[in-house]
């Protein structure tokens, strides 16, 4: 291709662009009066099943957003690494320390906290765990099952109430090396126990976060609750029972 | 952006989504049903319609409303189409190559000049462009695909999409200058 012709077919996009601009506007004029005349008209519905999916997807969409980000987070480069005492007892709340067979197989945790979040890190060598029974043997009133999703890395599941407020479990395994992070800047965060393991409850605007490793299982939980009380979020991580198949 | 910031974002991009939908899933519907008459089908291409549409919620939110809604019916067509297109396996599924007498010279730049004045040119032809022409220029001017979406939406090799977008572009500016010269 000659210079001349390299300007030529440049000019023609350019042009073009211009064009379609007109076009795609004469075309949304003429969607936008088909769409109004629909949403005016009573006589077409919309199933209920297919609006219920196509919110299911919209929300499962942007929980795997929020799920992606906090990894994203935790790739960038560490300005600074620090051990938080009351994270600490995590790796010690199991069988870890009575028996040496069981701490040469126990997948171990790192805590490390940055300016942005905090990460869970696995540091060991991994349990050959099999697959994880995640059983929920209380829900607030309202609530019922959203969606839910399993493979071999992430069990998770998502309630709903009919006024907004969502309730989820995200269970998810850890490899030697790979890590975990969560949002704590700028959030108010404390320790509490559940199922008898040191967890961090992590509270943020209108949302509530709550995670634990089970180092049996070689997995890091995490319940999340959006405009939901605190203390029905902590009983229905209570109420949460996580098991090998 | 700080944490705090994203994470709002995202609520407000879930809020915008949700919006989005209610205000044009009838219109995501009808425009389904034009190339779909199975309720199941049509359900699968909203789903994935919407699919396509939420990675580009930071395009979509800072579009006018006509275009908005010109991008949404562009998507949801172009999933129609390339579901037809599968469930139909003695469809072709790439784009033929044109066996037209349409020269693939390009215009005169002063014919060009003449013809960005003429505003609705293009809108007259559209409906006489090949479908898989109006496919390639909808997917590259108004769903603002790359070469790359655009080789995977049609199934044909990305190393091709230039040469035929040259082809789409020149078929129209001579059927515009057709229509001129009618005049």
């Amino acid at each position: 291709m000659t210079r001349r012709e390299f300007l030529q077919e440049r000019y023609e996009d350019a042009l073009f662009a211009l064009l379609m601009d007109d076009v795609a506007t004469a075309e949304g004029e003429k969607a936008i009066a088909e769409n109004e005349n629909l949403n005016n008209n009573s006589n077409i519905s919309i199933s209920a099943d297919l609006q219920q999916k196509c919110r299911k997807t919209i929300n499962r969409s942007f929980s795997s957003k929020r799920m992606h980000n906090t990894s994203r987070v935790f790739s960038k480069v560490v300005t600074r690494i620090a051990v938080i005492a009351l994270i600490g007892t995590l790796l010690f709340t199991t069988a870890f320390a009575a028996s040496p067979s069981f701490r040469t197989k126990t997948l171990n945790f790192m805590i490390e906290v940055f300016d942005e979040g905090t990460a869970f890190r696995a540091t060991g060598e991994q349990l050959d765990t099999s697959n994880i029974e995640i059983t929920t043997n209380w829900l607030p009133d309202g609530f019922s099952l959203a969606d839910e999703l399993q493979n071999t890395a992430v069990t998770w599941k998502q309630y709903q109430s009919q006024a907004g407020q969502l309730l989820e479990i995200n269970v998810r395994k850890l490899s030697e090396g790979d890590a975990t992070a969560f949002d704590t800047e700028d959030a108010k965060t404390e320790g509490i126990t559940i199922h008898g393991y040191t967890a961090m409850k992590i509270t943020k605007n209108n949302c509530v976060q709550i995670i634990w490793t089970q180092e049996d299982l070689g997995v890091v939980v995490e319940i999340f609750g959006e405009n939901v009380e605190d203390d029905i979020t902590i009983c229905f991580a209570e109420n949460i029972s996580i098991l090998p198949k | 952006m700080s944490r705090k910031e994203y994470k709002d974002g995202i609520s407000a991009e879930k809020l915008f989504m949700h919006s989005l939908y209610n205000e044009f899933i009838g219109l995501m519907v009808m425009t389904a049903k034009k190339y779909e008459s199975d309720p199941d089908e049509v359900d699968d291409i909203i789903q994935d319609s919407l699919l396509k549409l939420i990675p580009k919620i930071s395009i979509l939110q800072g579009l006018e409303r006509c275009i908005l809604a010109a991008y949404i019916v562009s998507t949801v067509r172009n999933t129609a189409i390339n579901h037809v297109k599968k469930k139909h396996i003695t469809m072709k599924h790439h784009v033929k190559e044109e066996i037209s007498d349409i020269p693939e010279d390009a215009l005169p730049l002063d014919e060009l000049l003449i013809l960005r004045e003429k505003k609705n040119c293009l809108m007259q032809i559209w409906a006489i462009l090949p479908e898989d022409d109006r496919i390639l220029l909808e997917g590259k001017y108004i769903l603002g695909y790359t070469d790359t979406d655009l080789a995977n939406e049609l199934k044909i090799n990305p190393n091709s999409i230039r040469m035929k977008l040259t082809r789409a572009r020149r078929k129209a500016f001579n059927l515009m200058t057709n229509i001129e010269g009618d005049r």
